[in-house]
């Protein structure tokens, strides 16, 4: 499926050059989604004690704390708060989705929102997800043994509500709307980012980064100031399905070949 | 000038190479252990040995058909404990039945689901016509087999293609993630499951054959693994050296690297070809060495299969492997 054939699809814009680390995005959420606790620990590198995104963690606020003196600043802060980078990650909503392209049972859909989504009533914890995700969102919960990631607030979709996440951002840097929208308002951005001399200003998510090799773009956004490493993401990720038809074929290939050898070894001997 | 800039090139590089958050892990690993690993050994012997089987029919290599009923039913008895532990090995066992609500030709694991079920269902009932036929006295019974056979023959090589796949899906099943071991050499992995597939498929035959004193058999057998364990050494060799560098240390790495060099490779593979060479050399009799060669080569696909999945879970959950194949 690609992008043009949505009527509109939905996602995120998460601008981190906004992001102030307040994790409100992180509470809306677990709140809205009555998403149990999955830990509370110390990660003791960082503001970041969420750790990762999981099974009953769909936003997960990050923290990149930098010690140079000259690096071009996104605001007007104090080096203080400029000197730190924060992104609230989540699913990407790939326009083509490796877990949706994995499941094997098919309780990975694509709504009609344009997002991915995952019915609790039909998956059975296989678990296949869960690597087949290059950015490592989806995770097999604890507690109901099934596979859990954002569904971009799919029940608030229906009411006409924006994602609780988006709601709760007090500095608009988790933005909602539509998919072909948010690019061009991301495109415009970034310019203005330039021109305020933050030139290492990027989208992550077109066909540059992230949405890359048969992705073909992430409904979910973000807006960079560094290299995609630096916010634990893969610079040029692959949809893994790229691999299946020539695994299939070497595979058949090979396998009729060990045929042959075992015909002609056992017809010789008779 | 252009030093300097080269310099500062590849110190941007460098940097970016050492980049990790909090070397934290950038995708997540699969919770597959033993039950899957387990899997992967009986599937693809009995994928491989149905094989055989079939081959051994098709060729005429006896003409009472003996190894071909002994191939099915060893790869019957092979696939029995499959989907168990497939089911088992889900988080939510009692929902076993979703995975046949849908094919997706582009998920190994659903296509997966439907090559297990059909080759199950055809090699079920080819197998058990041959049983009850050898079972049970002439007469009505064996009359109503005998008016099933054409479609009996059909089955027998209908099943054929599931069997084959059976070889090797469960290899493209981990091509087709993020992890970097497993998806980076994507063509090359299911040559690993199809060599180790035939290869414990003839140790096992070559087993039950010894056991069950069919010499002659057993000696055309031998023949064949005589082809087939270098075959099965020089494509797991062409897998590791092609593995770029930085993700092979996953494979020879710690206890990885006891489990590859001393299960995979010593006792799966050099030990037991020496063993049947020496053996052959010598025109020596004892039954007792192609038995434990057996034992010890399906030892190392277990292993191989082992080393595999353990060395992907590895890669998975180091940011750097992960960065290194999307660069």
């Amino acid at each position: 499926m690609s992008v043009g054939s949505l009527q509109s699809p939905v996602g995120f814009l998460t601008d981190t050059t906004l992001c102030i680390g307040c994790k409100a995005c992180e509470v809306a959420c677990k709140q809205w989604n009555q998403l149990p606790i999955d830990g509370l620990t110390w990660t003791g590198n960082s503001y970041d004690n969420t750790g990762d995104l999981g099974a009953y963690t769909w936003r997960h606020v990050e923290f990149i704390e930098r010690f140079q003196e000259d690096i071009p600043r996104a605001s007007d802060m104090p080096p203080f708060q400029s000197h730190w980078l924060m992104m609230s990650d989540v699913c990407k909503h790939c326009a083509v989705a490796g877990c949706l392209e994995a499941c094997p049972t098919g309780a990975i859909i694509r709504t009609e929102f344009g997002t991915v989504y995952i019915q609790p009533d039909i998956c059975n914890g296989c678990g296949y997800c869960v690597p087949a995700c290059p950015f490592g969102v989806p995770d097999i919960g604890a507690y109901d043994g099934i596979s859990h990631k954002c569904t971009l607030c799919y029940d608030r979709l229906k009411d006409g509500l924006e994602p609780a996440c988006a709601k709760a951002c007090p500095t608009d840097s988790i933005q909602f709307g539509s998919y072909i929208e948010l690019k061009e308002r991301a495109r415009r951005r970034v310019e203005h980012l330039h021109l305020l001399g933050v030139t290492s200003a990027y989208i992550y998510g077109d066909e540059n980064f992230g949405g890359t090799n048969g992705i073909q773009g992430l409904y979910a956004m973000f807006i960079l100031t560094d290299e995609p490493e630096v916010y634990n993401l893969p610079r040029r990720p692959e949809l893994p399905q790229r691999k299946v038809l020539r695994g299939y074929l070497s595979g058949l290939l090979f396998s009729i070949l060990m045929m042959v050898l075992t015909a002609l070894s056992l017809k010789r001997r008779d | 000038m252009t030093e300097i800039r080269a310099r500062r090139e590849s110190e941007d590089k460098n940097r970016i190479q050492d980049i990790t958050y909090y070397d934290r892990p950038v995708i997540h690993k699969p919770h597959w252990g033993w039950l899957i690993i387990t899997y992967f050994f009986l599937g693809g012997l009995s994928g491989a040995c149905y094989l055989i089987g079939l081959i051994a029919d098709l060729v005429r290599f006896d003409v009472t058909g003996r190894l071909g009923k002994v191939c099915r039913y060893i790869s019957l008895s092979s696939l029995i404990p499959c989907p168990v532990l497939l089911i088992l090995d889900l988080k939510r066992p009692e929902r076993f039945h979703h995975m046949l609500r849908v094919l997706k030709l582009r998920s190994p694991m659903s296509v997966g689901t439907w090559v297990l079920s059909i080759f199950g269902l055809l090699s079920g009932a080819v197998t058990t016509a041959d049983l009850l036929r050898n079972i049970l006295p002439q007469g009505k019974v064996n009359k109503f087999l005998h008016a099933l056979d054409p479609m009996l023959s059909l089955a027998k090589v209908m099943a054929g293609l599931p069997a084959m796949f059976m070889t090797f899906y469960t290899a493209v099943l981990l091509a087709a993630t993020a992890v970097p071991v497993w998806t980076k050499r994507a063509a090359t992995l299911p040559l690993v499951f199809v060599s180790s597939s035939f290869s414990s498929a003839l140790a096992v035959t070559s087993l039950v054959t010894s056991i069950t004193k069919m010499f002659a058999v057993n000696k055309a057998l031998v023949s064949l693994q005589l082809w087939m364990i270098p075959i099965d050494f020089i494509v797991k060799l062409f897998f590791e050296r092609t593995l770029a560098h930085s993700l092979k240390f996953y494979l020879t790495d710690g206890r990885l690297k006891i489990v590859n060099l001393l299960g995979v490779r010593i006792i799966g593979e050099i030990f037991p070809l020496s063993l049947l060479l020496i053996t052959r050399i010598r025109k020596a009799n004892n039954p007792w060495i192609g038995r434990i060669s057996s034992l010890m080569i399906l030892l190392g696909a277990l292993a191989s299969r082992y080393v595999v999945v353990k060395a992907g879970e590895k890669s998975a959950v180091d940011p750097k492997a992960v960065f290194e194949i999307t660069r």
